[in-house]
């Protein structure tokens, strides 16, 4: 256990070197959510019961999906396109431990979104920051970085196995955006989708990170949404532990480990 | 010559199809043999070559056996461990480096790749800093060991992978095409490092396109073509092969193919081979008959058009190209 | 990650163009969709205008996508080397470009429609028939608005870094300033002053100016505002320089 907790680590740390300079990163984690952040807070600001942390928080959320969804789709593809993942497969390391350390580097990289969106509100707009519960967002902060980081893992086998599934992955940015009431309330949406939506970890990820930053959600309610959060994020990394495997199995069936 | 009797390596018939589909509205499924029933057995301590043209399955070999890819029959095994059913066991023990730059982290020095490729071989964490010294002394790259791999010329980025291979001491390495597009310097230096680790002990499989590299370097050497041995045995085994053949080197100016024909046509002419450059070619023949065979030949070609002539003994790649009848 | 989106897109779209309609079908009503039903529902929560106001906004801004196609073509002209035998050759330039933009033009005019029927179809936006001639006209202004930026970005892509990263900036931007999300009047004064220099701005305002019922003649002064900053970016960046 320990020596795979260290292989992670490692393979974050080596990520993160690798991601550090990466432009479409930087792009997920700082320009976007500059955008989203700025324009959101102009449109929602207009709400008598306007709460600045409210955007902070579904900005940062925005961009934390964002990076894990395009790290996390593209991470098995990026190491065969290095031509490193016939080097991981063929050692005698877990892959999925590999992978998942990596993609936990790209995480913490991905925290910059909320650095920089407390930036927008604080900054840019002059607003203080109020947190109801400190302790609790920092909670809710780290479950929810857990669940949407299982998220990525998911993808990750998902988009070397199916690639038309892959490519439509790519496209879950703005719509996952939508569902998960990051920016506004699912209730919004048409009834038939509010169920869909409590599917997705994003959802409790924000249902927990509002409701502690807002005070809105007593300890019972944010209890629930913790408890869900790791439900949905676990059962997206067991089904993604099974996929792994079979990528694997299966490369070394058809000969794909290469780039060709 | 073998060092020791207990085989390192066994290959038994494997097969290895490939699927490929072709055509874009139609789709139409082929198969590829890349292996077909190839059988092999490399002894303990051995530096064993593999040869062949491309597309003769050597690749597919290394990547048996390397567990990664799965054969579509036989069994294949490295030290007595099974490399489908054990693979994680095989995996531990050996090490690979399949030729060119690519399969590094570019962005990382090339200490810190090391670094990181021991944690992937569970390297004890004490033993990580002082083995990657040893090897990046080994491979010549202590000086640049803090710069980033993606300024290494390629010759440096490949010493690296064999530095990177030789982290957890491997019993048994696979070295498919090493030297590949490796200036000569840079080519020589790595084979020098290649005996250095055979006369250490380990057990080497070594695929290469260059004759001489396989005879200078290998115990034993594997022919092989269409994914079958054709011929197994020492240098001199091959050259023995050969040892009636002569080779006469004709140098001639702007020769077209139906001459070439007409040489390979004459009953004393075993086989022919024309080498281009730039606006000669030299034209390697075959021949039983040495140097009778000198006036028919130029005489076969239009006089005049002949300049420097040589004959000489058959080395081991003629044996090679008597075996597979061509080079690449 | 528009960027990658785009790219996936485009690849998709060379991959199936011939082979099936339907993937490609539903990646563009997806594109649109997302955006749209993403800014419109934020914009319905936060209550600041009301909704038909962030359905043509947006509806215009997906405008903004041809711009990834047109600087992606003039990068990967230069990038062959080909933009200079273009130019050099004796033909007119303009028609050389335009000729080359039609393709994106329709598709950039796809991409609206296809965002404007979801606009009236899931969102019930109400479109007057008067009106319709007057949205159709902003559409393509907006278009060719867009293309002129998109061959700025492929030229200062060149020196600068990738065109899909400054494209998606470029997006962001026009987005943001062209009064698609945020009435003009709601931004400081220095940046409304700027957004009156984005190519998309006028057009938003005219195609809200027509779904509103005013005549077509009301929103022409501002579709040729657009219009000419669009010829001025073409003229510049088709120049010889």
């Amino acid at each position: 256990m320990t020596a795979a907790l260290r292989l992670a680590r490692q393979s974050a740390w080596v990520n993160f070197q690798e991601v550090a300079v990466n432009g479409f990163l930087l792009f997920a984690v700082v320009w976007q959510p500059l955008f989203v952040g700025v324009t959101t807070m102009y449109m929602l600001r207009h709400r008598a019961d306007f709460d600045p942390m409210y955007v902070v928080v579904g900005t940062a959320l925005s961009g934390i999906w964002s990076t894990l969804l395009f790290a996390g789709s593209g991470a098995i593809s990026h190491e065969r396109w290095t031509g490193t993942l016939e080097l991981l497969a063929a050692s005698p390391a877990s892959f999925f431990v590999v992978i998942g350390g990596k993609l936990a580097g790209t995480t913490i990289f991905s925290l910059g979104s909320l650095v920089l969106a407390f930036g927008i509100g604080t900054v840019l707009f002059g607003y203080p920051v109020k947190i109801a519960e400190p302790g609790w967002l920092a909670v809710s902060l780290l479950l929810a970085v857990v669940a949407l980081w299982a998220t990525g893992m998911f993808f990750a086998p998902l988009a070397i196995l199916w690639r038309t599934v892959g490519r439509f992955l790519l496209v879950l940015e703005y719509p996952v955006f939508a569902l998960s009431g990051f920016l506004f309330p699912v209730l919004l949406l048409p009834n038939w989708i509010v169920p869909i939506t409590n599917l997705l970890p994003p959802y409790w990820a924000a249902v927990a990170m509002h409701g502690a930053a807002s005070g809105d959600l007593d300890l019972s309610g944010l209890l629930r949404a913790w408890f869900f959060l790791l439900l949905t994020g676990g059962v997206l990394l067991v089904i993604a532990s099974r996929l792994f495997v079979e990528v694997l199995t299966r490369a070394r069936r058809a000969g794909t480990l290469a780039l060709s | 010559m073998l060092r020791d009797s207990v085989g390192a390596i066994e290959l038994r018939d494997v097969r290895r199809l490939f699927r490929t589909t072709t055509g874009t509205l139609r789709r139409h499924a082929k198969e590829i043999v890349a292996l077909d029933g190839l059988s092999l057995e490399v002894g303990e301590g051995e530096l064993f070559g593999i040869l062949g043209p491309n597309g003769a399955g050597k690749t597919t070999t290394i990547k048996v056996l390397t567990t990664l890819l799965i054969p579509t029959s036989g069994t294949a095994s490295v030290l007595g461990l099974d490399v489908v059913r054990d693979a994680k066991e095989v995996r531990r023990k050996i090490g690979f480096v399949f030729g060119g730059e690519r399969g590094l982290y570019y962005r990382l020095s090339g200490r810190d790749n090391l670094r990181y490729f021991a944690e992937l071989y569970a390297v004890p964490p004490r033993e990580i800093p002082p083995r990657v010294e040893e090897l990046l002394e080994l491979v010549g790259l202590r000086d640049r060991g803090d710069e980033r791999v993606e300024g290494y010329s390629r010759g440096m980025k490949q010493r690296l992978h064999l530095a990177r291979t030789l982290l957890h001491r491997p019993r048994v390495l696979f070295l498919d095409e090493p030297t590949i597009g490796l200036d000569p310097i840079g080519a020589r230096e790595l084979r020098r490092i290649v005996s250095q680790l055979h006369e250490g002990g380990a057990t080497i499989v070594l695929t290469t396109h260059y004759l001489f590299e396989a005879d200078e370097l290998c115990d034993r050497i594997a022919v092989i073509d269409k994914g079958r041995v054709v011929a197994l045995g020492t240098p001199d085994d091959l050259k023995a092969n050969v040892s009636d053949l002569s080779v006469v080197e004709l140098e001639v100016f702007g020769i077209d193919a139906s001459t070439v024909e007409r040489l390979r046509a004459l009953e004393f002419v075993d086989s022919v081979v024309v080498e281009q450059r730039e606006l000669r070619q030299v034209l390697r023949i075959q021949t039983r008959i040495a140097e009778r065979a000198v006036a028919p030949l130029i005489a076969a070609v239009a006089a005049g058009q002949v300049g420097r002539v040589a004959v000489r003994e058959a080395t081991l790649e003629d044996a090679y190209v008597r075996l597979v009848g061509r080079v690449e | 990650m528009r960027l990658f989106t785009v790219t996936a897109f485009y690849s998709f779209r060379a991959l199936f163009r011939w082979l099936s309609p339907m993937p490609y079908l539903c990646f563009r009503a997806l594109f649109p969709l997302a955006q749209l039903g993403f800014f419109a529902l934020i914009g319905t929560y936060g209550g600041g205008q009301p909704l038909s106001f962030y359905l043509v906004g947006n509806a215009i801004g997906t405008a903004t996508l041809t711009a990834f196609g047109v600087s992606q073509a003039v990068a990967d002209e230069r990038q062959q080397g080909t933009l200079s035998y273009l130019l050099a050759a004796p033909a007119p330039r303009v028609p050389i470009f335009f000729g080359r933009a039609a393709l994106h033009v329709a598709d950039g005019m796809i991409n609206m429609i296809a965002a404007l029927a979801i606009a009236v179809m899931v969102f019930g936006l109400r479109v007057p028939v008067d009106g319709i001639v007057g949205v159709v006209v902003a559409m393509l202004v907006a278009t060719i608005a867009i293309c002129g930026v998109g061959l700025l970005l492929g030229a200062v892509a060149y020196i600068v870094l990738d065109t899909a990263v400054l494209a998606n900036f470029a997006m962001f931007i026009i987005l943001l300033l062209s009064g698609a999300n945020v009435p003009l009047a709601e931004l400081p004064g220095v940046v409304a002053a700027i957004a009156q220099g984005i190519p998309l701005t006028r057009s938003v305002a005219a195609a809200r100016l027509y779904v509103g019922g005013a005549s077509f003649d009301a929103g022409i002064g501002l579709l040729l505002g657009d219009l000419a900053l669009g010829a001025f970016q073409l003229a510049r960046n088709t120049s010889p320089t």
